[in-house]
């Protein structure tokens, strides 16, 4: 089984060396090393899946919810090390479990969903701290909570690969039930969708990005990719799946720029591909053409000079 | 269907269960309803038929249950008591076959959502798109063309054809209710249920909203709106249901809107308000 997802790997690399081959010598120069076309690959999965699950995020309103996962993934990282387990596994656990406990607070308490969002996420994150401090530092825990794209091994690289496609097939697939449901719940009830799976479904996905993501921007971070570069697709379009389109867009030019910079200029990845997602919003939110400042500005200019 | 219904009855008061039996010519059914929120009924011992191909108007106070009631038809909420059929189906059993279509009140929804006039009806198709298969997968361009019919007569019906492409935020408030009214049309459901539909909304789209479920009607569908409307519901419902926690009344508009049945509603407020009516 494992060998046919090497076989998916190698492929993978082998389409991307070709492609590398085409762009100017300057650009291509650090591929010549084979982590770093590990972390390439890795790089424009996260971005793209980051991207395409950050639209719903968004239009969810569950920012906090995407924060709160991220962090409860620590001390299931921190017992499948303790464990000897792969982090993943541990890190998928913990995150499911947080965000059903979340759920569960807030059906049988009076209790909203951030503050029971509050509760469970530092709760959890706190029980990480203690064990970890228990545990020696070690670097393999660093990268997890900042993430190090150049430190990517296969094993790795083939998590996000499966993460990545099964979050996007299902995304593809269900495109229309996440429509229905994202817009309007009630609507997608009565047309007899089963909306607490899809709910769930899609808790499910973003545990999963964020899951993959982990080595790449780190558990501190990853929320970053899960909010802005679908916020700047917000400001950019107004079709979802337009919107999703720029989102992927704008997650993989800031994973692929950010590992660039880490490359070069020796910056943590995690850090630099997010700083880059920043700027990506600051440019929409000032240039975008309808809902940006300036456009806005621009509007309101003219309304007072029509009236 | 006698014995049905009673064993249906007997069924559902002694054990508790909804396991009840209304009659394939009966829109809803409803026997000694009761259910709420945190142990208090909100609906409390209702009892109708509601007959297919009716236009009905649910009149009642606020507070009165009527979004409960609502939400019992939907088969989204277990009655703590008693039961409630869609032609003779368990309601949880008819919505997720998609023979309920509902019309939300419009502040529920975010209007800055990105999304088309076009998209926001397509949506309705849903379940027809899951019944033909793959179709459910894949984009909407690629779909069969009399599900794009769908929706093109729904928007002509409720005169929104010419905002097809528009992003929603762009609607003012009338015609977001004829956008949702849209949807629920492009639903093909045997059952629409709307949510005061005519709030907000001019007399020109009051006209027009009127004239869509006249026609409904008069293709068989029951339409059954909440409103605090009761001049319209008098001049286009077949049959208002007056109602707090049950059913204080249930008829043609005439027999319903009198003096004595309104002081029933036990809020004098309600009934002074509608004393204009009489």
């Amino acid at each position: 089984m494992v060998e046919r997802f090497e076989g998916v790997i190698d492929f993978l690399l082998g389409v991307l060396m070709v492609l590398i081959g085409l762009l100017p010598e300057v650009l291509a120069e650090p591929f010549e090393y084979q982590f770093m076309q590990r972390a390439l690959l890795t790089s424009i999965v996260v971005g793209l899946v980051c991207g395409v699950l950050s639209c719903f995020v968004v239009l969810k309103r569950w920012a906090l919810l995407g924060d709160a996962i991220s962090h409860a993934v620590l001390p299931g990282v921190a017992i499948a090390y303790l464990l000897g387990w792969p982090f993943f596994i541990g890190a998928f656990i913990a995150g499911a479990l947080t965000s059903l406990g979340i759920g569960f607070i807030e059906r049988t308490t009076r209790l909203k969903s951030d503050t029971a969002i509050g509760i469970m996420f530092t709760a959890a994150f706190a029980l990480g701290v203690v064990i970890i401090g228990q545990i020696a530092t070690s670097t393999h825990l660093m990268h997890v909570l900042f993430g190090n794209v150049l430190g990517v091994d296969r094993a790795a690289l083939l998590l996000t690969l499966v993460a990545g496609a099964v979050a996007l097939l299902t995304v593809a697939l269900g495109y229309k039930a996440l429509f229905a449901y994202t817009f309007d719940e009630v609507h997608a009830q009565a047309l007899g969708l089963n909306t607490a799976a899809i709910h769930y479904g899609l808790i499910l996905l973003l545990t999963l990005t964020i899951v993959a993501s982990l080595e790449t921007v780190g558990i501190i971070l990853v929320v970053a990719m899960l909010i802005i570069p679908g916020a700047t697709a917000y400001l950019l379009s107004d079709r979802l799946a337009r919107m999703i389109v720029w989102s992927a867009m704008c997650g993989v030019t800031a994973t692929v720029s950010g590992l660039y910079l880490a490359y070069y200029f020796d910056l943590a990845s995690g850090g630099a591909m997010v700083l880059v997602a920043a700027a990506l919003f600051l440019l929409a939110f000032l240039l975008a053409p309808r809902h940006g400042l300036l456009a806005q500005l621009w509007q309101r200019r003219r309304a007072v000079e029509g009236g | 269907m006698t014995a049905g219904v009673t064993a249906g009855v007997t069924a559902g008061v002694t054990a508790g269960v909804t396991a009840g039996v209304g009659t394939e010519t009966e829109a809803i059914t409803a026997h000694d309803l009761y259910a709420g929120y945190h142990g208090v009924d909100a609906v409390a011992g209702a009892e109708f038929a509601i007959p297919r191909g009716e236009l009905v108007a649910l009149v009642g106070p606020n507070g009165a249950g009527k979004s409960t009631l609502l939400k019992l038809i939907m088969g989204l909420l277990r009655p703590r008591r008693g039961w409630l059929t869609i032609r003779g189906r368990p309601a949880q059993a008819a919505r997720r076959a998609g023979e309920i279509a509902y019309m939300p009140q419009q502040e529920t929804l975010d209007w800055d959502f990105p999304a088309s006039v076009h998209d926001v009806v397509f949506s309705a198709r849903y379940t027809r798109l899951r019944r033909a298969g793959w179709c459910r997968f894949v984009p909407q361009g690629w779909c069969a063309r009399h599900h794009h019919h769908a929706v093109a007569e729904a928007l002509a019906a409720t005169g929104v054809e010419a905002y097809a492409g528009r992003h929603i935020s762009a609607l003012s408030g009338g015609q977001r209710k004829r956008v949702l009214l849209a949807r629920a049309l492009a639903q093909g459901a045997e059952l629409l249920l709307l949510d005061e539909p005519l709030v907000g909304v001019d007399s020109a789209s009051e006209a027009m909203i009127f004239e869509v479920l006249r026609d409904l009607r008069a293709a068989g569908r029951t339409v059954v709106l909440v409103t605090h409307d009761v001049a319209g519901a008098r001049r286009h419902a077949d049959r208002i249901i007056l109602f707090n926690r049950r059913v204080i009344a249930m008829g043609a508009p005439d027999q319903v809107l009198r003096q004595e049945l309104l002081l029933e509603t036990a809020d004098p407020h309600f009934a002074r308000s509608l004393q204009e009516y009489l």
